[in-house]
């Protein structure tokens, strides 16, 4: 049987833990409201490019023009082409299942491809994904990097923009994102979305007001769609930000209530422990005295 | 006319505006009530508009404009209101960003992060230039 004094030891130790998940928990609470206030404001600017650029495409197949590079559906998107997996994750752990369930899915999509694609590239956003790929040694083309650390629109510009170089010189055909999606605090949904070709929304653009465009249509286009492929990657990266704050959370509660019930069993045992020590005692100084009465 | 300006991070202005004074990458535009539909893209500087009487000047840069119908809406890359940038700290950055600069020198021209910080660089003297 332990020792009375390290059983004190092993309740100490469990109550640090505890303090230690809860003030991770509380700090993910705070970062969780920032992120979530991050992805409605992204909204407005990504709804608005994506309306222009469809608008814009709209009128361009009106006028009989060839469709734009990056909105073509060269056969190879669909079939025989190369396909480019980007799987995003996050930098750091202690968040449950977060990471792994993008990483399973990852690898599933990619197995699921071969049957489709000649080719299926992988790429990395974080460096949980990246480790991964390099556990399963499967080849990425690209691990970015530093991605997390001050997260800006810009960042998702970068990549968005090699992207579309990449595809409009045909080196890959088609780009599926894997993602966490930020559902709400407790509910983290994985996200597999195509974003190239860009598919362009519906717009219900039917009259013939016409713009003056500056410099052309053409040029404005080509600006428009790869900065859309930007705003999505750009929300796909602020969505699992917020997702990954709620599933630390969730984690960081779940342990916190396993040390509290831990703590709650070593005491338990704890004051059994003392009682017997005790009862031990008594039994010895009555065996004592009875001895001695004889 | 109402006037709307959205970067990727958030809603910088919604409301009524008359006469607004954009820098469009051909040229500085002037926009009032009736202005022809026009979709163009935006370069680096002040914007000016007037709302109830009163002048509001904001940086902006990189990204769109689009005018249809009395609407005008922005989408840019990046803005600032003038309220909200600080002499003090646009200075420093803007002499970071152009020591950065020169520490790539003339060999870095041609790439991404060259051409990245030559716009930041282009940002934060158009930021300075409004509030000096």
């Amino acid at each position: 049987m332990a020792s009375l004094r390290d059983i004190r030891k092993r309740i100490k130790s469990v109550k640090n833990t505890q303090k230690i998940t809860k003030a991770m928990k509380m700090v993910s609470a705070a970062k969780l409201r920032r992120a979530t206030e991050r992805v409605m404001a992204a909204r407005p600017f990504a709804d608005k490019i994506a309306d222009t650029a469809a608008a814009l495409a709209r009128r361009a197949e009106l006028l009989g023009e060839a469709p734009h590079p990056l909105l073509a559906h060269r056969p190879e998107s669909e079939q025989g082409g190369t396909l480019e997996i980007l799987a995003i994750t996050s930098d750091r752990g202690l968040c449950g299942a977060f990471n792994s369930n993008v990483i399973r899915r990852s690898l599933r999509t990619r197995f699921d491809a071969k049957d489709v694609h000649k080719q299926v590239r992988v790429s990395t956003v974080g460096r949980k994904a990246a480790e991964a790929m390099k556990r399963e040694a499967v080849p990425s083309r690209k691990t970015y990097e530093g991605v997390w650390d001050g997260l800006s629109y810009h960042k998702a510009q970068a990549i968005a923009f090699e992207l579309s170089e990449l595809f409009i010189a045909g080196e890959i055909d088609a780009v599926t994102i894997v993602y966490n999606e930020f559902v709400n605090a407790g509910t983290q949904r994985v996200v597999v979305d195509q974003i190239l070709p860009i598919v362009a929304a519906k717009s219900d653009e039917q009259d013939t007001v016409d713009f003056k465009y500056e410099p052309d249509r053409a040029v404005l286009l080509d600006a428009l769609l790869p900065r859309q492929l930007a705003t999505r990657i750009y929300r796909a990266l602020l969505e699992s930000a917020a997702a990954e704050h709620a599933a630390r959370m969730q984690a960081m509660e779940n342990a916190s209530k396993n040390a509290k019930e831990m703590v709650g069993s070593l005491t338990l045992y704890y004051n059994r422990a003392r009682q017997a020590a005790i009862t031990k005692e008594l039994m010895e100084i009555i065996g004592g005295a009875e001895a001695l009465k004889g | 006319m109402q006037l709307e300006i959205v970067t990727p991070d958030r809603r910088v202005v919604v409301g009524k505006a008359d006469d607004v004074v954009i820098p469009a990458s051909q040229g500085e535009i002037d926009v009032l009530p009736g202005h022809a539909p026009y979709l163009g893209q935006l370069g680096t500087g002040v914007l000016r508009f007037t709302t109830e009487g009163k002048d509001v000047e904001l940086m902006v840069s990189g990204g769109f404009v689009e005018v249809d119908h009395d609407r005008i809406v922005l989408m840019c890359e990046s803005a600032a209101l003038k309220g909200e940038i600080v002499a003090e700290t646009e200075r420093k950055s803007l002499h970071e960003l152009e020591q950065k600069l020169a520490a790539l020198g003339a060999a870095g021209e041609g790439d991404a992060d060259y051409q990245g910080l030559r716009v930041e660089v282009d940002r934060a003297a158009a930021r300075l230039m409004l509030v000096r």
